[in-house]
Parts: structure tokens; C-alpha cells; sequence
């Protein structure tokens, strides 16, 4: 029997060469973006799982009046381990960089400084030596087999020893296996460094002085985290009754896609856009269903005769359900093959879009399984009301040709059932288009918004670590005399990329008030340099030596907060040092434009973490080759590391960027299956309507009319698909904004062209139909009848 | 073997009920060869339909070997035509994308039969019919009357006590369609009953009783 019906599939198949080509391709693209999407979905999901002991990592997270890191004191971790006995061990840890050098070679990594418990708590399996032990011995360093190979190739590095940020030596003593690529940041280290040696110069058991550790705890089996939360809130409100402090443990399993901390912390994944995606994902196999539902009941009538005679021959309605079933199951399998040819095609793009690379093991068992599960998903919802439908068309009924079928109260309903999916369909692509159309509007907008400098050509380069101030000025003074340099100015970090925040003091109202705020360490140029405006007071005078340490600048938003009547003069304290507030700039945006502007103070610091250098817009290869040079010259083996500070702003978005390109391009080929299934159904409406505008021909009356009805009742369903689909837009896109602190406003004139864009082509498809049928050759049809 | 009892069929349009068959009152025996006749409209197809089981009347009694019909579900319904009767259409009605072989098969798909005894039946039958070289042949490749034959083949392979034939030779010329009536008369001598439509005077001789239908009334 299943031969049977596949012998008869098949050769539908072939017979009806459009459509089923129309079928499979949607069918295939469907299938193929769903596949990656879930590859996508997979491993945004997957990140962190690795960890053998996943379910009882936790990290501690500090809130302070709503506003939470991922950050500690660094007693933090022994404190907790002592005094909660749910917590089975603990290790603070603190991610850092450094530049490792080995004879002539040098590079820069990124890596944890980390206790030996660490290695208890997490996941990270040696290849050579016992890491343990190395972390437990000042002198030693463990790389991961790539941090390894950046430096000695295809040497043994166990034994070699290095030198570390220009300051230390350090024997490799242990090898670990390479971080897998969805570990959390700073779990995705390529070097493992001593923590013993913060004792050196930072005294990481006091309380107070520094609270920028991670302090990750392993929980009993049993416990309960929300038990253990309690107990270090109680524990907590009894050093410091601070009703705004608060300490609380949150699971790894949550990290990446749940972090919802507020600095140092990440980047992470957005559950959003996970969900978005799955949802866009679920939608591309719609659209790719509701073709095939579409076709096969417009194509029902072809198909009765068949129907009929089977019962006649003895089928019930079940085996023509079953029947009509496995029809659409076949098709979904054919297509299967042709989508796995196009996940190999779209493969590379999409990785390059992603900015991943994402690789499919076909005979991995979750890939199996999702393979399966679309495939009997996907044949189950193209063929469930295309088989009760044909299933229940009556036998006499099928069997008397000359009953005209059209006036059937049943078939009314098929095709306004047909109407609906078409509708729903169309819907579903405006939604898609416009939002895609808005997603870039908004991402245009912060990329163009003033930042209140100016970003373009100003480049900035780490300088070697722990030379002497005399070095750097003269380093300094050599880049400002090459001619391609226009100016330059040295910080302690990157707009965009600030991560140093302070308590500070000031008065309001002659009462002292604690606060805190971003930081900025600054020479005098810097401020000239970015272009970044003064609006009151002066600069930074490095003569005055004295006052040097005792002068602060701040933005706008800071005299505001503060409430400063009047900043210039004004009392301030910050990171130990006391003094006035010497000068206001205006704001700018340093870090994220989809946040809102924050207080900002800078200081005054003459060491140099980064040169920042204007150069002329002409022949920045050059520029770069030339300060490359003085790097080379006066910090030896400090590799060169330089980037522009507009990248880096691109690089903010990048997570944005990359999901509105993935968008634009699944929205693509939704809107292209969505079409592809309109031409096939066109197709075969129009198809019917062959023969009556055929007879008018002959009875020589005109054929318009039965084209004006044509298009007009498309006009009609893609008019209602607006009406359903802009509503849904604007609320999701108004959603979406509010992510972002300064928007655009939603342009409705988008909406409008949209639904005029998808008006025409569906008419434009419609009407080249309507004409074909319309020029054909009356008599010649009509024979074929 | 057949008993209707005042079968009435009627179609309702809005608020009007258009009568197709009144009142029917038949009795047929087994080993019958019946012709129903009578002008276009008045009913003949649709009294086939239902003495077929593929459609049901609006009222009255059926029953077939002594069960009631008219009380059946529609599953037992499709197994019992599917178990004791055959089908003959003046539009042949065979499945265009089977071949001859595969359409001779399908019915003997729908009974389960094992695909050894199926085959040998097929085969058998083809050979009966004289057709085997035309077994891996579509519908659309052969003449009407090769079709019709095909047809008529398709009916009797399951073997039905009954076959209903509605005008099988209507579209065929007078010498295929008096090769349909000779091998149903065959098919009669050999116990098969038989009730046929037809507007033939002529074909309507083979059977040994006629039945005019007029306006869905029996005029005997
Ligand atoms: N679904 C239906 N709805 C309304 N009327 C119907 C329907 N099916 C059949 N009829 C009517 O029932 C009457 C009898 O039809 P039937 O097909 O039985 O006639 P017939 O005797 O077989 O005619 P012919 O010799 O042309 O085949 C016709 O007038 C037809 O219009
Ligand atoms: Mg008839």
C-alpha cells in the first residue's frame, strides 16, 4: 500500500512540474534557515555547559541600591565558604590581560588569575602538567593549548619561562585544553596566572580597598540557592546594615543569557534575541507549511477524481487522510536532502554574519533529532488540513463530472479558508519587512548620533607596562613629531569601554554626600585631543605639580546629578584624593549609547595605558607603520596593539548589527517563500479561471472583468494583511526601542511603502497570470477539456 | 438479496426539497441481471449511488443480505461494498498516475490481500481480459474501450457478488460497447448479479429485467 502511494506521489510529482518545484524549494529554504537557527539557538543555549559541576557553580553578585556586579571584596570568598555551610568551596579570581613574552616573540592574552580551588569548581582539563599545583606556585604560569602555540609554535612549552607584562618571569608549568568557544566571560581565558601574587602589591584579604574580584562558590548537591541567598543576606546585614547592599548568588546556567548586571561583567547573550529568533524560526516553517496547505487545496480538484475512486475501490476516510499525509511527509523528505546542500551553501555566510563559526556535525544525535522532529513537524502541518479536506469530499458528489463544483457550499469555504492563510502569510512578511526596516533605522541612528567627540581618525595604542615617566615623554614626543600625527593624549581607558567607577564626595546643600561615578585618569591633552568641549573652568596644568592631585573635571550631567550650584571651586573627594572641581566639559557619550549619559569625573594621571593619536585622514597605513616603529624602539618586545575608536564604537553594536543583518536576511527568504507560494497560488487560480476566460473569448465577450475580479480580490487580502500587520509591528518595534536610551522616532511612512512594495508585487505576480491566461488560445483550451 | 423499502432521496435548496427518487420500492435476487432506464435526470444514477452505498437516502429502509444499511456508520459501510461489490463508470474512472497493473492492484490493496495471492490475482485477471501486454500502460495510453475493459476488470477482481455499472457503454463505440455486455452477461451466467444503467434499448435486452425510472418513480 505504501508503495502505492508513494508511485503515485511520485509521478504527481513529476507531473506537476511547478508545483511541486515550488513546494520543495519552500519546503527546503524553510527547513535549511530553521536548521541554522537552531544552530544558532543551540549554542547561544549551550554556553557554559561544559562544566561537569554546572548546576552547583555559582557566582556572588554585589548589588549596591540596584545596580549589580558580578564583583567582591576579596575575603568574600573564604568568608562565605566558613560561615554557610551549604557551600561545599569557594575561589575569587580576577580576569585580566597580560603581554607574554618569550625570546623574541610576544603577545597579548587574556586570561584569570586564579586560586588552585578553581580548578575544582570548574571544568577545565589538563593536556600537560598538573595546573593545580602550578596556581599554587607564584613563579608558574598555565597556558591553554593556543595560548601555548601563539608563542612557542610547535615547541614543548613545559618548562619554558617567559616573561610577563615586562615585569615578571614565570615558568609554564601545566597545559590545559582550549576553553570552549561558548564559555562565559572571564571563563574564556587563555592563561591561568597565579592569584598569589595580588599579595605582591594588593592585599587582596582586606575588605575595603579593592572590590573587584569574582567570587565563584560550589553549593552541596542539595541545596537550595535561594536558602543560601537568604543566609548571606542575614550574614551581610550584620557587618552592614546598608539596607541598599546586598549580596546574592547567581547559577552559572543563568550567566549568559540572565546576567542582568550592570558592569564588569559580560558581554553576554540576550534571552531576547534568542526568543526572537526561535520565534522567526517557527515563522520561516509556517510560511514554508502554509504553501504547501495553500497549493494542495487548490489543487484539490485535481486531485478528487483519484480521491473518489479510492473509495469507491474500498479506502476509508482514514487510509485517504493517511494517504494524503504521507504525500506531504514525502515531500518534506525530498526536501530535507536539498536543505542540507543549502546549509552547506549558506554555511560559510552565515558564520561570517554571525561572527561565529558554527560548524554541524550531520551525525551528531541532537542534530538527528532535530532533523526528525522538523521533518515530521513540518509534514505533519503542511498535510493535516490538505488530507481531512480532501478526505471528506464526497464520492457521487466527485464521481459526476458534469456537477459544477464551484457553487459548492464546502468548496466556499476551502477557499476562504485559503483567503485566511494567504492573509495570515502576507502578514506575517509586512511584519518581518517593516521590522527589519526599523531595527536598521534605529542602528543607523546611533552610529550617526553625536558622541560629543569626534571619533574619526583618532587611533589608540597600548604602550609597554612599568617603564619609567621619563620613557613615556619621550615616546610621546617622537609619535607628535611624525607628520601624519596631529596631536595626542594618554588615558587609562577607552571611551566605550570605561570600567572604572568610584565613590566619590562632594557637598550639596553643606551637608557630605557619598556618590558614585565612572572615572576617567587623564593627561592635559586628552580632553583637546578627543575634541571633547570645555564648557567652564580650565584644564589640567601640569606645571602646578601640587594642585595637579587636587584638581578634578566632570561632565554636565555630574553638576546636575550633584546638584552643584556652582561646580567651579566646588569641594570634591575621590579615589583618596581631596580637592575642586577645576573645569565642567560637556557631556559626551562615553560608553553605550543605549545607555543614558552618567556623572563622569576625571583626574589627572601622568603614567600611560593608552596614547590616544589624532592622524591625518590621508595614508593611515603609513601612519600606523611609522608609530609602529617608536613602539618597537622604546618599548621592545611590547607587541604593537592598535585600534580606532570608531571600531571600537561599531564593536559596541556589533551584537545588534549582527542580529539586524541575520534578520534582514531569514526576513529575505521568509518574504521569498511568502512569494513563492503566492506565485504558485496565482498560478493555479488563475489556472482555473483559464476556461471561463476562454469561453468569453469565444462568445467574443471581453476578458477584463474576469482579470479586474482577479486583482481585486487580491487588493482586498493584502489590504486586511496590512491592517492585521501594523499594529503588530508598532507595539513589537516599540518594545524593542525601549532597549535603547535615545531613539528614533518610528517612521510610518515605512509602513505605508511596505504595504504598497508587497501591493505591487503580488498585483505584478497576479497580473502576469491574469494576462497569460488572458492571451491563450481559446479554442485550443478548451479542446484540452 | 437487495431490499429497498420506500427510499426517498431528495436534495435540499434553501427552503425548497428537490425530490430525485420517490418512494422506491425493489427487490432484487441474486444472479439478476437488472437494466435501469429512463430519460436524463430522473434519477437512475442516484438510485445506483445508493443500492452502492456511496450515498445515502434521505429516507427509507435498505437492506443487503438481510442487514440493515440504512443504520450502518461509515466504516462498516466501506467494508461492506468494499467486500461485496464492483463499480463500473461511464467515465471508466481509473487512476491516471497508476498503471494498468497498479490499478488492478489498489483494490486488493484496500482488502489486505498478501502480496503473493495479489499478484497472482492480478495477473489472472489480466489474462482473462486479454490485457497483459498492456499491464505497465497508463489509462491515458489506451482506447475507452481498453479502459472500460480495464474498468470492468478493476470491478470483478475482488470478486464481488454484486456489480453496478452506470452506463458503461455510454462512451464507447457499438462494437467495444457490446464486448462490455457480452462479458457482463458472462459474468451473470457465472453468478455475479448485475444492475446496469443504460439509455440503450438494445444493452438493456442483456439483463432479464427492465426498470424505467420517470421523475424518480419506478414505472414497471
Ligand atoms: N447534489 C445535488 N444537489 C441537488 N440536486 C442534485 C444533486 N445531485 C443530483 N441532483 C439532481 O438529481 C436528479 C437526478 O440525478 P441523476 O444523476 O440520478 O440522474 P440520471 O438519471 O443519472 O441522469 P443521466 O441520465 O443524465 O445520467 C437530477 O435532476 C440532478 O440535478
Ligand atoms: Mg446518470
Amino acid at each position: 500500500m505504501i508503495k502505492n502511494y508513494i508511485i503515485v506521489t511520485l509521478r504527481n510529482i513529476f507531473n506537476n512540474k511547478i508545483y511541486s518545484f515550488i513546494n520543495l524549494l519552500g519546503l527546503s529554504v524553510g527547513i535549511a534557515c530553521t536548521i541554522l537557527i537552531i544552530v544558532w539557538v543551540r549554542y547561544e543555549l549551550g554556553y557554559d555547559n561544559f562544566h561537569t559541576k554546572l548546576n552547583q557553580i555559582y557566582r556572588v553578585v554585589t548589588e549596591y541600591d540596584g545596580f549589580r556586579t558580578p564583583t567582591t571584596p576579596g575575603p568574600m570568598a573564604a568568608y562565605l565558604k566558613s560561615e554557610i555551610p551549604e557551600i561545599v568551596e569557594a575561589t575569587r579570581f580576577k580576569g585580566d590581560n597580560i603581554i607574554l613574552q618569550y625570546r623574541d616573540k610576544s603577545c597579548k592574552i587574556n586570561g584569570i588569575n586564579a586560586e588552585p580551588m578553581f580548578l575544582d569548581l570548574f571544568t577545565f582539563p589538563s593536556v600537560k602538567g598538573n595546573p593545580a599545583l602550578a596556581l599554587d606556585d607564584a613563579s608558574s604560569i598555565v597556558l591553554t593549548q593556543s595560548g601555548a602555540e601563539k608563542l612557542f609554535g610547535d615547541e614543548d612549552p613545559i618548562g619554558k619561562v617567559v616573561k610577563v607584562s615586562n615585569k615578571w618571569t614565570a615558568t609554564v608549568k601545566s597545559v590545559v585544553e582550549d576553553v570552549p568557544k561558548n564559555s562565559s566571560p572571564p571563563l574564556n581565558f587563555e592563561y591561568l596566572y597565579p592569584f598569589k601574587v595580588y599579595y605582591y602589591w594588593r592585599d587582596p584579604d582586606n575588605w575595603t580597598n579593592n572590590s573587584d574580584y569574582n567570587t565563584w562558590v560550589l553549593l552541596d548537591e542539595k541545596a537550595d540557592f535561594t536558602e543560601v541567598n537568604r543566609k548571606i543576606d542575614e550574614l551581610i546585614k550584620r557587618h552592614n546594615p546598608d539596607p541598599k547592599l546586598k549580596f546574592f548568588v547567581q547559577p552559572l546556567s543563568e550567566i549568559h543569557l540572565n546576567a542582568n548586571t550592570h558592569r564588569w561583567d559580560g558581554p553576554h547573550g540576550d534571552i531576547n534575541t534568542v526568543l526572537i529568533f526561535s520565534f522567526l524560526a517557527m515563522i520561516i516553517l509556517a510560511i514554508a507549511c502554509i504553501n504547501f496547505t495553500n497549493l494542495a487545496t487548490a489543487k484539490s480538484s485535481l486531485r478528487s477524481k483519484e480521491i473518489g475512486i479510492r473509495k469507491v475501490i474500498g479506502a476509508t476516510r482514514l487510509q485517504i487522510i493517511k494517504q494524503h499525509l504521507g504525500e506531504s511527509f514525502i515531500f518534506t523528505s525530498l526536501s530535507v536532502p536539498i536543505s542540507l546542500i543549502m546549509i552547506e551553501l549558506f554555511l560559510p555566510s552565515f558564520n561570517e554574519i554571525a561572527g561565529n563559526i558554527y560548524s554541524i556535525n550531520y551525525l551528531e544525535s541532537w542534530f538527528i533529532i532535530s532533523l526528525i522532529s522538523i521533518l515530521i513537524i513540518t509534514a505533519f502541518f503542511s498535510g493535516l488540513y490538505p488530507s481531512i479536506m480532501l478526505s471528506s469530499l464526497g464520492i457521487t458528489k466527485i464521481l459526476q463530472e458534469n456537477e459544477s463544483f464551484s457553487n459548492d457550499r464546502k468548496n466556499w469555504s476551502q477557499i476562504s479558508f485559503r483567503k485566511v492563510l494567504v492573509i495570515f502569510q502576507f502578514s506575517i512578511s509586512i511584519i518581518v519587512i517593516i521590522s527589519t526596516l526599523l531595527i536598521f533605522n534605529q542602528l543607523q541612528y546611533i552610529f550617526e548620533k553625536d558622541l560629543g567627540y569626534d571619533a574619526e581618525n583618532l587611533l589608540y595604542i597600548t604602550t609597554g607596562r612599568n617603564y619609567s615617566p621619563e620613557v613615556y615623554e619621550r615616546f610621546n614626543h617622537e609619535i607628535l613629531e611624525l607628520s601624519s600625527v596631529v596631536s595626542t593624549g594618554s588615558s587609562d581607558q577607552i571611551p566605550t569601554d570605561t570600567d572604572f567607577v568610584l565613590g566619590v564626595n562632594y557637598f550639596h546643600n553643606d551637608q557630605k554626600i557619598s556618590a558614585s561615578s565612572p572615572a576617567f585618569m587623564i593627561d592635559e591633552n586628552f580632553l583637546a585631543n578627543y575634541k571633547i568641549e570645555l564648557i567652564a573652568g580650565e584644564n589640567f596644568k601640569p606645571e602646578n605639580k601640587t594642585s595637579l592631585k587636587e584638581s578634578f573635571i566632570i561632565n554636565e550631567t555630574a553638576v546636575r546629578e550633584f546638584g552643584l550650584k556652582n561646580p567651579i571651586g566646588s569641594y570634591f573627594e575621590a579615589y583618596n584624593r581631596k580637592g575642586k572641581v577645576i573645569g565642567v566639559v560637556k557631556d559626551f557619550h562615553f560608553e553605550n549609547l543605549k545607555e543614558k549619559i552618567e556623572p563622569l569625573v576625571f583626574m589627572y594621571f601622568d603614567e600611560c595605558y593608552f596614547l590616544n593619536i589624532r592622524i591625518k585622514s590621508n595614508n593611515t597605513a603609513e601612519s600606523i607603520n611609522s608609530i609602529k616603529a617608536l613602539v618597537e624602539k622604546h618599548f621592545p618586545g611590547h607587541p604593537f596593539i592598535y585600534s580606532f575608536v570608531d571600531d571600537k564604537i561599531e564593536a559596541l553594536y556589533k551584537k545588534e548589527v549582527r542580529m539586524g543583518e541575520l534578520f534582514k536576511y531569514f526576513s529575505f527568504l521568509a518574504i521569498f517563500i511568502s512569494i513563492l507560494g503566492l506565485y504558485g497560488l496565482v498560478a493555479f487560480i488563475v489556472d482555473q479561471k483559464t476556461k471561463e476566460i476562454s469561453i468569453r473569448k469565444v462568445l467574443g465577450s471581453s476578458v477584463s472583468s474576469v482579470v479586474r475580479n482577479l486583482i481585486s480580490s487580491f487588493i482586498i487580502w493584502i489590504v486586511i494583511a496590512n491592517i492585521i500587520a501594523w499594529p503588530i509591528t508598532y507595539w513589537a518595534i516599540t518594545k524593542w526601542l525601549q532597549n535603547f536610551e535615545y531613539k528614533t522616532e518610528i517612521d510610518l511612512g515605512v509602513f505605508v511603502i511596505v504595504g504598497v512594495i508587497i501591493l505591487l508585487l503580488s498585483l505584478f505576480t497576479v497580473s502576469l497570470h491574469a494576462v497569460k491566461a488572458a492571451l491563450i488560445n481559446p479554442v485550443k483550451n478548451l479542446r484540452n477539456e | 438479496m437487495i431490499q429497498l423499502k420506500n427510499i426517498t432521496k431528495y436534495y435540499k435548496n434553501k427552503f425548497i426539497k428537490t425530490f430525485v427518487l420517490r418512494n422506491i420500492n425493489l427487490e432484487v435476487k441474486e444472479g439478476e441481471f437488472i437494466s435501469v432506464m429512463g430519460p436524463s435526470g430522473s434519477g437512475k444514477s442516484t438510485l445506483l449511488n445508493i443500492i452502492g452505498m456511496l450515498d445515502a437516502p434521505s429516507e427509507g429502509e435498505y437492506n443487503f443480505y438481510d442487514e440493515s444499511v440504512h443504520k450502518m456508520k461509515e466504516k462498516q459501510l466501506t467494508e461492506l461494498h468494499k467486500s461485496h461489490i464492483g463499480f463500473v463508470f461511464q467515465q471508466y474512472h481509473l487512476i491516471d498516475e497508476l498503471t494498468v497493473f497498479e490499478n488492478l492492484e489498489t483494490p486488493l490493496l484496500y482488502q489486505k490481500v498478501k502480496t503473493k495471492e495479489r499478484k497472482a490475482r492480478v495477473a489472472e485477471i489480466l489474462d482473462q481480459f486479454n490485457i497483459v501486454t498492456k499491464k505497465n500502460l497508463f489509462p491515458s495510453q489506451l482506447s475507452g474501450g481498453q479502459q472500460q475493459l480495464v474498468a470492468v476488470a478493476r470491478a470483478i477482481i475482488t470478486q464481488p457478488k454484486l456489480i453496478l455499472a452506470d452506463e458503461p457503454t455510454g462512451n464507447l463505440h457499438s462494437e467495444q460497447g457490446k464486448e462490455i455486455m457480452e462479458l457482463l452477461k458472462k459474468l451473470n451466467k457465472d453468478g455475479t448479479t448485475i444492475i446496469q444503467v443504460t439509455h440503450s434499448e438494445e444493452n438493456a435486452k442483456y439483463g432479464n429485467r427492465i426498470i424505467r425510472l420517470m421523475d424518480g418513480w419506478i414505472e414497471e
